[in-house]
């Protein structure tokens, strides 16, 4: 890969991550939850523009795979638990193989590509599954029984899981529209684009 | 007197054994020993506020969870939070110590561990941008509200569309014009040659070595010590 996209990869994700954290506290805010689950779908709302910006620059494969690398380094550097790092690296590499399949110009391609990245933002979350079992294990220790660790932990249910999904998909789709349209308003009529 | 730094590389296999120490359920009584020694880590880099910072929030959450569980009182996912933070603690002191190591013994780091180039130049220009969106956003809400737009943080809130728009499109616009000159400057220096130099070596010292025996011993007590309970 050339100097020129790495940097730009860089310091596109450097927005990226901006816009991850406004969405984490967005969150909470709107959750009034400290579980954070919805966070990836609202970055997926907010970094649409930076995403398809990236695409259209750099139209090179290993620029969106190389954005979920440099996250997923920096989530682990940040504390987050290791495993986190796999799947969002994963979700990079997929999300960028989808955007070349359209050749990185097609529209429908770009969107579902930056839907499929956007799930690779779920693995920080997974701190909260390893946390549940923390703090389950915790209460046994303290002795509490099945029933009382049963009213208080929310449990992954098919349509909590489903729920998590379906938000990343419409939020993800809206973001990623408004970011194609920000992109050919402004960058493309400026001719800083294709 | 200056205080002793330790290795990048020191502290990110540290993080990667504290990581392993998260999967285990641990009694208080080593997660306590484990606080013990990392504080202890911080003395040495002459950290004072953060060194007493985190023991003071170990002692928070460790008397927030007991009057929970203890007086079964239902917070759900706060208790259950308050658990994880604390089960996550050592691993927040160590990426703090990573995040202060200077940015060059970092990608000197990576570069000795054969991690690809581009990932390299990639996280060493996110770290320099990072700090400078900051000042970016500053910038422009200023420049919005001299233009009498977005005056307050409400007025933000209730036309979040054109609030996103216009602040997302100048630190687009601006990020992509200082990557160009970050490129210009950077090709200046040689960034794309393959072989590279530096004028200062890092090498690992007795603390180093020191440090990743007693936390290793440490993990490995901590390892027979819940499985013989």
């Amino acid at each position: 890969m050339k100097p020129k996209i790495i940097i730009l990869t860089g310091s596109y994700t450097s927005l990226y991550f901006l816009f991850l954290c406004v969405g984490t506290l967005l969150s909470v805010l709107i959750e009034h939850s400290p579980n954070m689950k919805y966070a990836p779908a609202f970055t997926a709302l907010l970094a649409g523009s930076v995403y398809m910006l990236l695409i259209a620059k750099t139209k090179t494969f290993g620029a969106l795979t190389l954005m979920s690398a440099v996250l997923s380094l920096f989530f682990f550097l940040s504390g987050h638990f290791v495993l986190s790092v796999v799947p969002s690296l994963l979700c990079g590499l997929l999300a960028d193989g989808i955007a070349r399949l359209g050749r990185y110009n097609s529209r429908i391609y770009n969107l579902l590509s930056y839907i499929v990245f956007s799930f690779g933002n779920l693995s920080p979350i997974t701190m909260m599954w390893v946390m549940r079992e923390a703090y389950i294990q915790q209460l046994i220790e303290r002795g509490k029984d099945a029933a009382y660790i049963e009213s208080v932990m929310v449990d992954l249910t098919l349509g909590n899981v489903s729920s998590l999904l379906a938000s990343i998909v419409i939020l993800g789709f809206i973001g990623g529209g408004f970011g194609q349209y920000l992109v050919g308003k402004h960058f493309v009529k400026a001719g800083m684009v294709d | 007197m200056r205080g002793y730094y330790l290795d990048v590389r020191t502290k990110i296999t540290l993080l990667l054994v504290s990581n392993l120490l998260i999967l285990i359920h641990l009694p208080l009584f080593y997660e306590t020993v484990v606080l013990v020694f990392l504080t202890s880590l911080l003395v040495l880099e002459r950290q004072w506020y953060r060194m007493i910072v985190y023991p003071l929030i170990f002692l928070t959450l460790v008397c927030l969870e007991s009057f929970m569980v203890e007086q079964a009182v239902d917070f759900g996912y706060i208790a259950m939070f308050i658990v994880g933070c604390r089960r996550f603690l050592s691993c927040f002191i160590l990426s703090g110590m990573i995040m202060r190591s200077s940015l060059h013994a970092f990608i000197v780091t990576m570069r000795s561990w054969h991690i690809p180039e581009s990932v390299v130049l990639a996280v060493a220009v996110m770290l320099r941008f990072l700090p400078m969106l900051r000042i970016r956003y500053r910038e422009i809400r200023q420049a919005l509200q001299t233009r009498g737009l977005f005056l307050t943080v409400w007025a933000s809130f209730c036309h979040p569309i054109a609030f996103i728009e216009r602040v997302t499109l100048p630190m687009l616009l601006l990020t992509t014009q200082t990557a160009q000159e970050l490129t210009i400057a950077s090709l200046t220096k040689g960034i794309g040659k393959k072989h590279k130099t530096s004028y200062q070596e890092y090498r690992l010292g007795w603390l180093d070595y020191m440090s990743l025996f007693v936390f290793c011993t440490l993990t490995l007590v901590c390892l027979v010590g819940v499985a013989n309970d």
